[in-house]
């Protein structure tokens, strides 16, 4: 009996007014302003405290760059901020909170971080949470809302860029399918124990499959953009430049595919096979259609020649081809391009 | 004595019912589309028209171009499918096939290639069937129809990403009978890169396979995605259809050319009739009321609709017809919608 009250005062002194894991991510989610509003950018988002000396993270915009970018907590305090670190190739940036300096009998605030959680063990069917400002229409104290959905996939978006194609520069992604509406990037994406395990991003279509998507930006990315941004003694808003492509220096395999002059690139057939070639001792023939190249969908010429550039040469791949009613897959060794 | 202890614990850790219950719910998420893996194949249609080309799917689209008018681009990407049958059935969405594709490959989950040859189409609820050369695939389990319950959770899946593993979004069933009945409505997030999927029960059984059907009628565009409306055919409607889909058959929506009176009761009230329709040829006039087809009443005109949502072109009906004081059975053979004939 003693023990049953026992339990039931603990029960009561656990119990919290917000679920116990969400609770905490909320304490640590802000609402950001930025400049916006123009050509589809909305000026407002959301941003999660990572330090407790006012850092916050978000997804990168033009929407930041402004003097008048302010961050409002989850008790309404507004602060002004800037731009700390920004790399629109991870989507991201980190913001730093310009904290008011306690005076006289004022208690100093106290900003309630949310650490950086593993995405590493993220799977399909993983229940998700968002925390974000949908429309912007969450105002000062008011907490910012609560959407819920599963880990669609988790994956490298680059794989097949004609699928799922982003303008930032990430090796892998988080799919979800809780309701994502402007405003909400930036936000934090959190598993069912409160662990923040992403950052939301913008939401981008896919033209291939005209799919509206939405991604979030897995935290084993931000570990070391994070830390790194915190040992500088002083703001470095200006994005890196991106890497400058340098000329094609794509192996060489001895198919020559047939290629019309079409305004559409055509399907990848080989029109001819160059003698003691690799592709010759991988057994490619005339008529084949290349279908895939080292894990590569090919749909076009042009397909063929993206997924040849980033293949490294003399490393053997597969090549799966269709010859008439079968398909075949054959091992091709490219030679270094000369 | 461990069921105790862990009891224990979840209390006090202070754990809700609702929190054990998304942590029973993930986990059935997560076993189902284990499980549903190996019958779930990625398609590629390769070649056909051009990227962004809309075609226009019967004479009235031609016309008013509704899509192409919509923005509403032809996708390119992967396309997903439900191995059916062990020695290589697989049923898809007709979704690709309006870019006309000169080759079909299918991908299965251990990433076999294969060559497909389109078998039979159920062009009224938007599904196909393919056939490839394999004696060894995984078919999908199917669900009871009394697992079809509005209300109970529904897992999209599907491998249309272009990655290595399903993707998953999950709702519930939001409906029944949608679409000429043919039709059940869920809410999880359903696009082209889910068409031709399934939709599961938490047993990781299919309720239905995912198609691209809209409420206006015609194939779904680019406004209903991710909307929370999503329409899938029936388990049991499909199994129905495969025998005359491996006949390699075209199935057309049965199409009887009445127009009912919306505010009929106590039997279908004709308005109007469609000149050289099958009604038309089986001398069923304006002011007439329909209030059978075979042995199923039709008070109102969604009954109606409902009934004939069945049947494909090509079916033979009996209706029970009256005018004035007189009813008589007429017998017809429902045509293919006008423009597909």
């Amino acid at each position: 009996m003693r023990l049953a009250f026992a339990l039931a005062l603990l029960c009561l002194a656990a119990a919290p007014a917000q679920d116990a894991p969400l609770d905490r991510a909320w304490q640590a989610t802000v609402k950001v302003y930025g400049a916006g509003g123009f050509q589809g950018v909305p000026a407002y988002g959301t941003g999660v405290i990572v330090d407790a000396r006012g850092f916050v993270l978000t997804a990168w915009s033009i929407a930041l760059r402004t003097p008048s970018l302010r961050a409002v907590d989850v008790d309404g305090r507004s602060y002004p901020a800037q731009i700390w670190r920004a790399d629109p190739g991870l989507g991201v940036a980190l913001l730093k909170l310009e904290l008011p300096v306690g005076g006289l009998g004022q208690a100093p605030i106290e900003l309630r971080p949310l650490s950086l959680g593993r995405s590493e063990d993220l799977a399909a069917g993983d229940t998700v949470y968002t925390l974000g400002n949908p429309f912007g229409f969450v105002y000062g104290a008011e907490r910012v809302a609560v959407q819920r959905g599963v880990v669609t996939t988790v994956g490298a978006p680059h794989e097949d860029a004609r699928v799922l194609k982003l303008p930032e520069q990430l090796p892998r992604v988080i799919l979800h399918d809780a309701p994502h509406n402007p405003g909400t990037q930036g936000g934090p994406l959190l598993t069912r124990e409160g662990e923040l395990v992403g950052i939301c991003g913008r939401i981008v279509e896919s033209r291939a499959t005209n799919t509206l998507l939405n991604f979030a930006v897995p935290t084993e990315l931000l570990r070391d953009f994070v830390r790194e941004a915190l040992s500088w003694r002083e703001a470095r808003p200006d994005p890196p430049r991106p890497p400058v492509a340098v000329g094609s220096s794509a192996p060489r395999t001895g198919i020559r595919l047939l290629r019309a002059h079409l305004v559409r690139s055509p399907m990848a057939y080989v029109e001819r096979v160059v003698p003691e070639s690799p592709a010759a001792q991988a057994g490619v023939q005339p008529d084949d259609l290349v279908f895939r190249l080292g894990g590569r969908t090919i749909r076009s010429c042009r397909d063929f020649d993206d997924a040849l550039e980033a293949l490294p040469a003399g490393q053997e791949v597969e090549l799966v081809v269709k010859r008439g009613p079968r398909m075949l897959t054959l091992r091709l060794t490219p030679e270094a391009a000369q | 004595m461990t069921r105790l202890a862990a009891a224990l614990v979840l209390i006090l850790a202070g754990a809700s019912a609702q929190e054990r219950d998304e942590g029973a719910l993930e986990r059935a998420t997560k076993r189902a589309v284990h499980q549903i893996a190996p019958g779930v194949v990625e398609i590629e249609a390769l070649g056909g028209l051009e990227e962004g080309f809309q075609a226009p799917s019967n004479e009235a689209e031609a016309e008013q171009g509704v899509l192409a008018k919509q923005g509403f681009k032809q996708p390119y990407g992967p396309s997903t499918g439900v191995v059916v049958r062990a020695d290589g059935w697989i049923l898809t969405s007709t979704f690709f096939l309006r870019r006309k594709p000169r080759h079909l490959i299918v991908t299965t989950h251990d990433g076999k290639t294969y060559v497909a040859t389109l078998a039979g189409q159920d062009r009224a609820r938007a599904l196909c069937l393919l056939k490839v050369e394999a004696k060894d695939l995984t078919p999908v389990r199917w669900a009871a129809p009394d697992a079809l319950r509005v209300g109970r959770y529904a897992i999209a899946v599907g491998r249309g990403l272009g990655v290595e593993h399903l993707a998953v979004s999950r709702g519930i069933v939001s409906g029944l009978h949608r679409i000429g009945g043919r039709a059940l409505q869920t809410s999880a997030a359903i696009s082209p890169m889910n068409y031709g999927g399934p939709l599961l029960s938490l047993e990781g059984e299919v309720l239905g396979i995912l198609v691209p059907l809209s409420m206006q009628g015609g194939q779904a565009s680019v406004e209903i995605y991710d909307s929370g409306i999503g329409f899938a055919i029936p388990a049991a409607d499909v199994q129905a259809a495969l025998p005359r889909l491996e006949q390699a058959t075209v199935l057309e929506a049965g199409f009887l050319g009445v127009v009912p009176d919306p505010l009929s009761q106590d039997g279908v009230r004709v308005a109007q009739v469609a000149p050289g329709s099958p009604a038309a040829t089986a001398g069923i006039q304006p002011g007439d009321t329909i209030t059978a087809v075979g042995e199923r009443t039709t008070d109102r005109a969604w009954q109606l609709r409902h009934t004939l949502g069945a049947h494909y072109a090509g079916d033979r009906v009996t209706l029970t017809v009256s005018r004035g004081t007189t009813s008589r059975e007429v017998e017809l053979t429902l045509a293919p919608p006008p423009g597909q004939r």
